[in-house]
């Protein structure tokens, strides 16, 4: 018998790329978080100075001309829930992988840093598969009108003195009724999978968001009492001197709560749960379908944590060092606070993330009715009538 | 239990998972980086087969079919003559199949004279089965690669950098044989 030659690779090494993963290098993580934050707030900045800058300068902030600086404007946004989501599924990746004591994604770039890229690149190449029982129209308009629902919640989102697309004086009726309209989107996207796991994941939105859409709104009515305005900037604008989260500590805390059922975050991720539903309403997509779902759910990470700065935290408020309100450099530095205090919150969701175990949904039925609701309408009735004492 | 008990329990319970959840993340990760750092093996690890040569490149092996007969896998195979020149056997053929070997290592107890060991090298991944049928170059050249083996005989010997073959001081041998020598020489001395 002769021996066959053993092959030259018998002994494979994968490639580092240049990191050497022995050595713990917590600041070359934070220096990658940091670049992507950077990156988040030069097109924060670009988006609500820069474009409008421009156009006023070649006299186009009216008729036609407005439309297309918002249209841009929109564009610019668009690649922000990008920049956005990139750096939230990364930062969810290594928090979670610490947390287990594990390390995150490590391969590709400084400390990982441009694994979600990566993903991103894998997703578009990525056949877009269509189920033979799929309702086809519905099925393709479903993550459409996902992202589009979450997509919308930016356009009154002030990121700082001004800087909003549409400051509406109906801006919390707005964020309701669109806040709302991401269910529809896990709804038609389960129900046209022809599956069952993606039907009862859809079911289960459903249901959820018959509960926790009435705490939330009753928060949004106490806030509304409280400030004496339903525009977003008004909101802000009266908390100049008191962070709301003192008076309304109770409504804050029942935010927090419903903005987590709302993310179908966990404790209350029942419609994507994965050791039951394997991946629930989106368990039948893939390639950009699938990633447009994903974007989705990034996105709303990011801007429900924003509105938790928004409504109790000050928002854009903080030390100006003199700057001029109003200044390009002041509306940096102010964009900057709010893009700090939103990522505190979403650590702090990542945290939770990390920690809780999931409820059964009708847990979550029974404590959103019998303990949220009453709970709300209490400190609505207070907010109510400490505004007519102290105000 | 009233309620505001009950509430309380909760939230505590809540609070204290959280901090037990923060204190993990600054703890170390107990993860091995394998295929850029090899594990440090204990000196008994069974990992594959090996059948060495004396220093001088002569056969270490006297033929004398102990593995052959001890093997409960019978992936031993061995063919041999006389020595016309003197005493003993020579080799003809020597093979192990490592497909169908158990790595129960009753071959290395077996062994008179600790031809054949247990080497360290776990890294017998492949594409073709066939590179396992392990003919004796191969099996030479695996003991030639490693620097270390073991067999219940001479215990851990090891090949020094001049390429002698050398028995291993005793913090490398198996079975705290370092602790149990310790007071011996302590009174010698």
């Amino acid at each position: 018998m002769s021996q066959i030659p053993i092959p030259e690779d018998r002994h494979f090494r994968p490639r580092l790329f240049g990191y050497d993963p022995q050595k713990s290098r917590p600041w070359l993580e934070r220096a990658v978080y940091s670049a992507y934050v950077f990156v988040f707030w030069l097109l924060v900045i670009t988006t609500y100075a820069g474009v409008p800058a421009l156009f006023g300068a070649l006299g186009w902030d009216s008729g036609w001309g407005f439309v297309f600086m918002r249209a841009l404007q929109v564009v610019l946004l668009f690649l922000l829930s990008a920049v956005l989501a990139l750096l939230l599924i990364l930062v969810l990746r290594k928090y979670l992988g610490k947390v287990q004591e594990r390390f995150g994604p490590m391969h590709y770039g400084p400390a990982g840093g441009i694994q979600t890229i990566f993903d991103a690149l894998k997703l578009l190449a990525k056949e877009d598969f269509v189920p033979a029982a799929a309702d086809v129209l519905t099925f393709r308009l479903a993550p459409a009108v996902t992202f589009v629902a979450s997509f919308a919640m930016f356009a009154v989102i002030p990121f700082a003195s001004g800087w909003v697309l549409a400051d509406t004086n109906v801006g919390l009726v707005y964020l309701i009724a669109v806040s709302t309209l991401s269910t529809y989107g896990v709804l038609l996207g389960g129900v046209s999978s022809g599956n069952k796991w993606a039907l009862i994941g859809a079911l289960r939105a459903g249901a959820q968001m018959v509960s926790y859409e009435i705490p939330l709104a009753l928060v949004f009515l106490t806030v509304a009492v409280w400030s004496g305005t339903l525009s977003l900037s008004g909101i802000v604008d009266a908390q100049l001197g008191l962070w709301n989260f003192l008076p309304l500590a109770l409504p804050f805390v029942l935010y927090v709560i419903a903005s987590l059922a709302e993310l179908k975050h966990i404790p209350f991720d029942f419609p994507e749960a994965e050791s039951e539903l394997i991946a629930g309403y989106n368990v039948e997509y893939s390639g950009m379908s699938f990633a447009f779902f994903f974007l989705a759910e990034f996105v709303e990470l990011f801007l429900l944590p924003a509105l938790i700065v928004v409504f109790f935290f000050g928002g854009w408020h903080g030390p100006l060092f003199g700057l001029e309100p109003g200044s390009l450099a002041a509306g940096a530095l102010e964009s900057l606070y709010f893009t700090l205090k939103t990522a505190v919150w979403v650590w702090i969701f990542l945290w939770i993330r990390a920690t809780l175990p999931r409820y059964r949904d009708d847990q979550l039925m029974e404590f959103a009715w019998k303990a949220m609701i009453p709970l709300a309408l209490f400190g609505l009735v207070l907010a109510a009538y400490m505004r007519l004492i102290w105000r | 239990m009233s309620l505001l008990q009950e509430v309380w329990q909760a939230v505590k319970a809540i609070g204290t998972g959280m901090a037990t959840v923060h204190k993990r993340v600054y703890e170390e990760a107990p993860t091995e980086f394998y295929p850029y750092v090899k594990p440090d093996l204990p000196p008994v690890s069974v990992q594959s087969l090996a059948l060495v040569e004396n220093e001088d490149g002569s056969e270490r092996c006297i033929v004398c079919l102990q593995c052959e007969r001890a093997c409960p896998a019978q992936v031993i195979t061995i063919e041999r003559h006389r020595n016309p020149e003197g005493k003993g056997f020579l080799i003809d053929r020597f093979d192990i199949d490592l497909v169908n070997c158990m790595y129960c290592a009753a071959c290395v107890e077996a062994c008179p004279v600790s031809s054949i060991v247990t080497i360290q090298d776990f890294e017998m991944s492949t594409y073709d089965l066939r590179t396992l049928r392990a003919d004796i170059d191969f099996l030479h050249e695996q003991a030639r690669n490693s620097r270390q083996w073991y067999s219940p005989k001479f215990g851990v010997e090891i090949r020094t950098e001049d390429g002698r073959i050398e028995k291993a001081p005793p913090e490398m041998q198996p079975g705290g044989l370092a602790e149990i020598l310790k007071p011996a020489e302590e009174v010698d001395s």
